[in-house]
Order: structure tokens, then C-alpha cells, then sequence
């Protein structure tokens, strides 16, 4: 078993350091003689910049030397990296750098783990669109943010956790979220049951996949996703009005072939409606947004798979799931004999 | 082109730790056997994993290929009835519910058929 690296190892694959100077305030030629190597467009790496900007700030805030920072991580980018990239003559607009910064933090958090968001103290801006309730091991979350009013009914109803992702779910919001979980002492280790409403198409599958990665990451590794967006929660006639075709761009073929194979794991019946061939022979592949099944749709879904789960201890859901799994072997069993 | 029979495992290696890790001798061909069922084991699991890749239309193996591939080849064992129910009756509630999705959804595969 090879032994896990350590702290000081990682920190310097990473090319991240101790600096006794406070990287932000220091002149072009200083950026230029400690982030110069492996610069390329550059005069400086930028990657290896931001990374050791944001490690001084976590230092310094450790150590007590500057309090928690309390912005977000567009302020810190206003505040820190940007005045300090324009300085290095390494800003531009030509890439977003601000995406750029995430793609660090999210690296040095997950990937590498050397530090956590909130050691920093950046704020969620997605705060207003979380919420945990009594009920916390059942979580309702969308992909978009127009579904909030949706959530926050289900949630206010039946005192479950809700969390609106807005896009591709944040890394620090799903740790924010997790901590309030675990400061509600509940165990992380039980049973989650995870609803989503996102896309029936790669893109949306894509963001679900990445909330549960997330979870998981932060210790919440025991989940169940049931999905409450697809074909069959539509009639048929309903499928045909209301898909549209997946883009079949370069980049999203893989992705596309492999929900695809995905989507048909689960037997929709309506799965036929979304599946073509154009004159050449060619695939077309159709989606159907989250907006295609209506609330009250949704709703009476969440009162038939979601409500008998709710108020349960593990002994209690154990029980509920056994005797699902007898129906479903009872059922088998009548499918086999005739 | 690599050998046809690759060897990952050496058989010095495999003999000295059971030497070193439990204070025991092994017969060669005892050590012979085990190493033959893992290299099949390993060379099958990298065929699976660089398919995926090439079916991807990539150059690079990852872990998403090695996955399943582990999985298919190393994950599964042959249970009898009675580690058959064990293995049931510990799983946590998500999974349980997980099974009977299966089930669900293999008698609704079935039905298409017919």
C-alpha cells in the first residue's frame, strides 16, 4: 500500500510555498523572479500564482495574523488576484480568469486537499438557495435556480433539505452544506436519498453526478438518486412536444454515448420518443428540460417515492427497503411464472 | 506489441512475502497458480479499460475505464446461498433500495422482450 503524501509533498507538486512577503503587494519584477518559471503566454504562471495567493491568505488567517476573509471569491478575486495578474502583466480577457481562480481553489481543496473553503471564510452565494431541514437525509436539489419556489414549498411541506445548484454545483457550497448537516449532529455515514431535478439530457446528468461526487467527497458517501425528470414521468404525445435535440458537438459525443448508455439501464418506456435517425442514418439524440414536467406532476411523484421516507430511522428505513425489495422479488416471481 | 502472456506478478515476490508475512513455505506450484489467475485477472481487466478508452476516443486510460473493468474482472465472486443472504441483509437501506430497482427494472427489460 503505497503511503498517502504528505502535507508539505502535495504543497509541492502543487509548486506552492511558504512566502514571507505578502505576495499581492509585491512589484512586477518580484511576480516576475518567483512566478516566472513555467510561464508560457505569461510572465508569470498564473496557476502557480493564484495557488500561492490563496494559500498565503489561508496562512495568514491560520496564524491569526488577518481575520477570516467573509467574501466572496469574486471579492477575493477583485481584492487580491486581479490588481496582482494586471501587475505581473498576465491579466486578459481573452481567457476567463476569474473561472480560472475557481478551477484552483476546487483543485487545492479536492484534488490535493491541502486546505478547505471555509479555513478561508469565503462566503456561499448560493447561501439564499440551501436550506436544511429536520427531515435532513432527504435532500430535493435542482439544477436550475427557477425551481427555488418549487423547493422551498416541498421543504417548507415536509421539512426536508432542498438546494438549488443554479449550473455545475459548487464545491463550496456542497461543503457549507454538508457542515450544516453535520452540525445538526446528524450522522454522515446513514442513508441519503437524494432527489434531483435537473435536465434529461448529458448536460444535466453531468450536474448530478458531480452534486453526488461532491457529497461524497465531504463524507456523505451512503446515497440513493432518484431522478424525477424523465420520459416516463410524461405520455408520449407529451415526450414529442416537449424534447429538443442534444447538441452532438465534438466534445459532447463521448459524453452523449455514455448517457445514453445510462438512460437506457433504466428501461423508460418513453425512451423510444427521444431517440432518431436523420436521412444519413446518423443518431439524433432528444433531451427534455427540467421544465417539462409540471409541479404538480412533480409533486404527486414526491408524495408516491419520497414521503414514506421521510421521518425514518435507519432501523425503520431498512425495514421500509426490505419489504420493497420482497414486492420487487414477489414481482419477479410473477413476471417469471407467467 | 507486448508478450502474449505478460508477467505482472514475479514469483520471488509472491513467495518471499508469504515467507515474510505469515512465516510459511509455498509450494512452486502453489505460487504458479496464483500467479497465472492474477495476470489473466490483470491483462483481461487492461484490455477492458484501453477498449473503453479507445471507444471514447481516447489515447489515455483512466480511471473511469479502469473502473468497470475492475469491477467485471476482480469485483464479482461466486456466492453461495448462504453469503448470498448475508450480503443482503447488510446493506444499508439505500442500497437495498437499489436492488429492487434492479429487479424493477430487469422485469421491465424482460417485458420489452416479450
Amino acid at each position: 500500500m503505497p503511503k498517502p503524501e504528505s502535507l508539505r509533498d502535495r504543497l509541492r507538486k502543487a509548486g506552492i510555498r511558504h512566502y514571507d512577503e505578502l505576495i499581492h503587494d509585491q512589484p512586477k519584477e518580484w511576480l516576475i523572479k518567483n512566478f516566472g518559471e513555467g510561464a508560457d503566454e505569461y510572465p508569470v504562471n498564473v496557476a502557480r500564482l493564484m495557488r500561492n495567493i490563496v494559500w498565503q491568505t489561508r496562512e495568514r488567517i491560520q496564524k491569526g495574523e488577518k481575520p477570516p476573509l467573509r467574501e466572496l471569491i469574486r471579492t477575493f478575486w477583485y481584492m487580491y488576484i486581479k490588481p496582482t495578474l494586471s501587475r505581473a502583466d498576465a491579466l486578459t480577457t481573452e481567457t476567463d480568469q476569474y473561472a480560472q481562480l475557481i478551477d484552483n481553489i476546487v483543485y487545492m481543496v479536492k484534488d490535493i486537499s491541502v486546505m478547505e473553503y471555509k479555513d478561508i471564510g469565503f462566503r456561499d452565494d448560493n447561501q439564499a438557495h440551501r436550506s436544511v431541514g429536520a427531515n435532513a437525509n432527504i435532500i430535493l436539489f435542482s439544477e436550475k435556480l427557477g425551481h427555488q419556489d418549487f423547493l422551498s414549498d416541498i421543504a417548507g411541506k415536509y421539512k426536508v433539505s432542498i438546494l438549488a445548484l443554479g449550473g455545475q454545483p459548487s464545491v463550496l457550497t456542497s461543503e457549507y452544506f454538508v457542515d450544516v448537516i453535520r452540525n445538526m449532529k446528524i450522522n454522515l455515514q446513514r442513508s441519503f436519498y437524494l432527489f434531483s431535478i435537473v435536465d434529461y439530457d448529458p448536460s444535466g446528468w453531468i450536474i448530478r453526478n458531480a452534486f453526488v461526487d461532491n457529497l461524497k467527497f465531504y463524507g456523505v458517501t451512503n446515497t440513493r438518486v432518484v431522478d424525477l425528470v424523465h420520459p416516463d414521468m410524461l405520455t408520449p404525445d407529451e415526450v414529442k412536444l416537449a424534447r429538443y435535440a442534444v447538441p452532438a458537438t465534438d466534445v459532447m459525443i463521448a459524453k452523449n454515448k455514455a448517457w445514453l448508455l445510462e438512460v437506457r439501464k433504466r428501461n423508460y418506456k418513453n425512451q423510444q420518443y427521444l431517440e432518431d435517425e436523420n436521412k444519413k442514418g446518423e443518431r439524433i439524440l432528444y433531451g427534455l428540460e427540467a421544465e417539462s414536467v409540471s409541479a404538480t406532476r412533480l409533486s404527486g411523484e414526491i408524495e408516491r417515492v419520497m414521503v414514506p421516507l421521510i421521518g425514518k430511522s435507519e432501523d425503520l428505513l431498512k425495514i421500509y427497503e426490505l419489504e420493497q425489495l420482497d414486492n420487487a422479488i414477489k414481482a419477479l416471481i410473477i413476471h417469471k411464472i407467467t | 506489441m507486448p508478450s502474449k502472456k505478460p508477467e505482472f506478478l514475479r514469483f520471488n515476490t509472491i513467495k518471499e512475502y508469504i515467507n515474510a508475512a505469515f512465516g510459511m513455505r509455498s509450494s512452486k506450484g502453489a505460487v504458479q497458480k496464483f500467479i497465472r489467475a492474477f495476470d489473466s485477472a490483470i491483462k483481461d481487466t487492461l484490455a477492458d479499460a484501453g477498449k473503453a478508452a479507445k471507444d471514447n476516443k481516447r489515447n489515455t486510460v483512466l480511471e473511469a475505464d479502469i473502473e468497470p473493468a475492475l469491477e467485471k474482472h476482480l469485483g464479482k465472486k461466486h456466492l453461495t446461498w448462504e453469503e448470498m443472504t448475508e450480503e443482503i441483509i447488510r446493506q444499508n437501506p439505500t442500497d437495498l433500495g437499489k436492488i429492487s430497482k434492479a429487479i424493477n427494472d430487469y422485469i421491465e427489460k424482460e417485458k420489452e422482450k416479450k
